[in-house]
């Protein structure tokens, strides 16, 4: 058992953990998987991570559970020098905006979906990638269109990862000023010659106050007047950078939320309006409850929405802060089951947990997958980031096409991706099967699934019987598919 | 206001290219006995982003449009009042005009295949996407209560009257995510590509594993009835074996996303499957900045939709007597461009509807007007047809299902526009 786990995970079992689902508001959609749930330990580690890895495990087992978190919540303490020099192979993921604008399109986007690949399964900053995979769809930028194909790389750099674990209103203000946002939501050509909404709505109503905030009509043309003039440098070395353009501002007094912006303020009403939003009530409930639904459930509990939005309230913004909280609830720790592996989770987690070797052309591999199963990063069309509800993408295609990677993984069938799937000599088909569960899934299995997973290898010799390599060659393969395309690898 | 559901012209048919399927005259529609009308296969096209239906079906009569539309309005057809511009909408009624990426659609206008309703949308003002989809989608404007979609309802009454139909591919969505319209108890099969719709790998192997597999998602969870339903999608297609198609009559689908959902529609439908619905999106419609006028990013776009849905009209031939085509989206474009060279959140908006059973040629609606107080806040079309009137009608008339109340909850339909003749 896991030291310092709250009694609520400690005190997991199949039983109670249908209880914590239903008590955590989940619904009759999900929440009560049937299966035993996993070890606290494995459980942390899945849901801080990308999906388990045995050294994850021994350093979460070392560490207890109160430390792991903290570990995870201080990235900057954590040495990822060999995931560094790997990054090394994309140059243009430190460019400056000019420079990237010179290169091919296709090679800047495609170079920052890998990297995105590359680090989520080898980062050891596991909870900061997470958390920067919540921001980019939290900030949503389209990578696959007008400038966007170059300034995503920026915006990844110098708005998501610089602020991912960092103040709220630090974050919103570099998002709006972030060239890659600027000619996504079209505010690049806002100009008080005929202001354009678009930046101003989804700014409130998907980044901070949320749908119901309490922003009007006039809410909207008043803030989008307000960013008028917040533009692209288009020439010159400081192209594709941020540009204030008084000359296109609208500088005259503004009202928003009933609040006065003054005239005469420039570049100052659109950082007044910010700073409303983001000290705002209603962000506070807004971001805190996404975060809790990224972390805990598709339906968490108000009182620990309310608890969190009240972190956010009191410190500023402080995103390590609320995430203190969310992670130290007790909620969170009952939370086993809740939530689907999304693709991107699904393939990340299944490279992990066989510790594949990528070659030539496997980040490419990935990136194909991903875009088959409907996820490869930067590649969502409209403003609210790819969804992160389980009814969202669990359907028939969303289970054949996860399916389908398990089946190409198992067999070693991806390009440019391999694992090592040596086995002792002799081994028995149960021997294999729970070798395979354990490394793969690493939490307890219903004994008829078990049952399952033996049949298959031993194809009807006696299970405890050695198997003769070629059968072992047979049926390794499916074996692999099998647990990864199971019940159990499907959750986070 | 002016009403417009009379047309003021009409365009001599000899002058063009009927298709082949041209229905009032290769069919009879001579009703049949009681019991043997055939529901008509829906499919529904979501343009998501909110289309701008102003610069689709265009109010070239409208002289408001112009002066809202300085550099992006379409020219009037050739012979209006200050028409003869280059590349200009091609006129439907006199008043209204497609826009000329459409033309692949204007035989069917003229073959009373295709109408359009205009200045149709949501009672619900919002200017959210996501709530305005949301509510478009569960076909309850204004209400959070209920999460299933207007879709999945009518799949849900129409069991329940006694309908047979048990095949996953009964309701189809097309993409990666379940379209919200089609979310509910009854399955749905979401599909990006019939050809691999299936377990990768070696052919015997894989049934093997396929049964393994199955076994493991055996239990009576959320998770084992997506698997079932999974596995039930891929067993009746590898049955159907529908992979040996060449659309017909000439059709060219688009090799675009529509194009090629479109294409599979047919063959599924060809199939003998059961399809009955198949959902459809098309993105990139949200066009703040640079929406361009006859050519651009909103012809692009359009061009894409005539090119798809005559395609797939064409290769249907004889069997869109048992097709409807409708099209939406989650609400209109601003009346006055922005500074930006585009449109942003409006309200009313235009929807098509498309097959041998409806009253076509015509476009439909009572247009509100463009002048200043004829305006809904803050300077958008106001809607005047609530989409589910639309939709109720052919839900009532060529999906046969009159259970109205359970696929619209707390909807009067008003009466219908009669857009469709009731199903023979």
């Amino acid at each position: 058992m896991l030291e310092g786990a709250p009694a609520s995970a400690r005190g997991l079992t199949r039983r109670n953990l249908f209880t914590s689902g239903a008590s955590a508001g989940a619904g009759a959609a999900a929440g009560s998987s049937g299966l035993p749930a996993p070890d606290p330990t494995v459980y942390l580690v899945n849901r801080l991570t990308f999906g388990q890895q045995a050294a994850d495990l021994a350093r979460a087992a070392r560490l207890g559970w109160d430390g792991f978190i903290a570990e995870q919540l201080e990235p900057e303490q954590i040495d990822d020098s060999a995931l560094d020099a790997a990054l090394g192979a994309f140059p243009t993921l430190s460019m400056r905006p000019s420079r990237l604008l010179a290169m091919d399109k296709k090679t800047v986007s495609e170079a920052l979906a890998q990297a995105t690949i590359l680090r989520a399964i080898y980062s050891q900053r596991q909870l900061l990638e997470l958390m920067v995979d919540f921001w980019t769809n939290h900030f949503n930028v389209f990578g696959h269109e007008k400038l966007d194909f170059w300034l995503k790389t920026v915006d990844d750099r110098e708005v998501i990862r610089a602020h991912a674990l960092g103040n709220f209103g630090d974050l919103l203000r570099a998002s709006a000023a972030s060239p890659a946002m600027l000619s996504y939501l079209d505010n690049a050509s806002n100009t008080k010659r005929g202001p354009n909404e678009n930046y101003a709505r989804e700014m409130m109503e998907l980044h901070t106050l949320g749908l119901n905030g309490g922003q009007t009509q006039q809410d909207v043309e008043e803030v989008a007047r307000c960013f008028t003039g917040w533009t692209i440098q288009t020439t010159g070395p400081e192209r594709g950078t941020f540009r204030y353009n008084p000359d296109t501002h609208d500088d005259s007094a503004h009202v928003f939320l009933g609040q006065g912006i003054p005239a005469g303020r420039g570049m100052g009403q659109g950082l007044q309006v910010l700073a409303i939003c983001a000290g705002h009530p209603a962000t506070a409930a807004h971001v805190a409850g996404k975060l809790c639904v990224r972390f805990v459930s598709d339906n968490p509990s108000p009182a620990l929405v309310a608890a969190a939005a009240a972190t956010f309230s009191a410190t500023g913004g402080d995103i390590r802060q609320v995430m203190r909280t969310i992670l130290g609830s007790a909620d969170f720790a009952a939370a086993a089951d809740l939530k689907l592996r999304r693709p991107f989770e699904a393939a990340v987690a299944a490279v992990r947990a066989l510790d594949a070797q990528l070659g030539d052309g496997g980040l490419a591999s990935l990136a194909g997958a991903l875009r088959l199963m409907g996820q490869l990063p930067f590649n969502w069309q409209p403003p609210n980031g790819y969804p992160d509800s389980n009814a969202a993408w669990a359907n028939t295609n969303g289970m054949l096409s996860r399916w389908n990677l398990g089946l190409a993984l198992g067999a070693n069938a991806l390009a440019g991706v391999s694992a090592d799937f040596t086995v002792a000599p002799g081994a028995s088909a149960a021997q294999l099967a729970d070798q395979f569960a354990a490394r793969l899934l690493a939490r307890p299995l219903l004994a008829a699934d078990r049952g399952q997973l033996i049949a298959w290898v031993a194809a009807g010799r006696p299970p405890q019987a050695p198997l003769p390599a070629a059968q072992v060659r047979a049926k390794l393969p499916g074996l692999i598919a099998l647990i990864l395309d199971s019940p159990y690898f499907q959750w986070r | 206001m002016r009403p417009f559901d009379r047309r003021s012209f009409l365009k001599a048919l000899g002058a063009l290219s009927l298709p082949a399927w041209f229905p009032r005259l290769a069919f009879s529609t001579a009703p049949d006995g009681p019991g043997s009308a055939q529901r008509d296969l829906l499919v529904c096209v979501f343009q998501r982003g909110a289309a701008d239906g102003l610069n689709t079906i265009v109010p070239v009569g409208d002289s408001a449009y112009y002066a809202n539309r300085p550099t992006i309005g379409i020219a009037e057809p050739a012979g209006g009042g200050s028409g003869g511009g280059t590349n200009p909408a091609i006129d439907l009624d006199g008043f209204f005009a497609l826009h000329p990426a459409l033309a692949p659609l204007k035989p069917f206008y003229d073959g009373k295949a295709l109408a359009a309703v205009h200045a149709t949308g949501s009672p619900d003002p919002t200017h959210s996407h996501f709530q305005a989809m949301d509510y478009m989608e569960r076909g309850t404007p204004g209400s959070q209560t209920i999460s299933t979609g207007w879709i999945n309802r009518h799949l849900q009454a129409a069991a329940a009257a006694g309908d047979g139909n048990v095949s996953p591919f009964r309701a189809v969505g097309f993409g990666t995510l379940l379209q919200a319209s089609l979310r509910g108890p009854v399955p749905a099969t979401a599909l990006q590509s019939i050809a691999d719709f299936h377990l990768r790998g070696n052919a015997g192997a894989v049934q093997t594993f396929q049964a393994s597999l199955a076994s493991l998602y055996a239990d009576t969870t959320w998770l084992d009835a997506q698997g079932v339903e999974t596995f039930n999608a891929i067993s009746a297609l590898a049955a159907a074996n529908p992979l040996a198609y060449l659309p017909r009559n000439g059709a060219q689908y688009p090799d675009t996303d529509f194009g090629l959902a479109l294409r599979q529609v047919a063959q599924l439908s060809r199939a003998g499957l059961g399809l009955e619905i198949a959902c459809l999106d098309v993105g990139g419609w949200d066009t703040h900045h640079a929406e361009g006028g006859a050519t651009g990013q909103l012809a692009t776009l359009l061009g894409d939709l005539a090119a798809g849905l005559a395609a797939f009209a064409t290769d249907m031939g004889g069997q869109m007597q048992h097709v409807v085509v409708v099209t939406m989206s989650e609400f209109g474009r601003r009346v006055l461009e922005n500074a930006s060279g585009g449109t942003d959140h409006g309200h009313g908006n235009s929807m098509l509807v498309l097959g041998g059973g409806v009253n076509g040629g015509k476009v439909y609606g009572t247009w509100p007007g463009l002048a200043p107080d004829q305006l809904s806040s803050p300077g958008d079309l106001q809607v005047t047809t609530d989409f589910r009137t639309v939709l109720a009608e052919i839900v009532d008339r060529r999906l046969l299902n009159s259970n109205l109340a359970a696929v619209f909850p707390g909807f009067q339909a008003p009466a219908y526009l009669g857009i469709v003749q009731p199903a023979g």
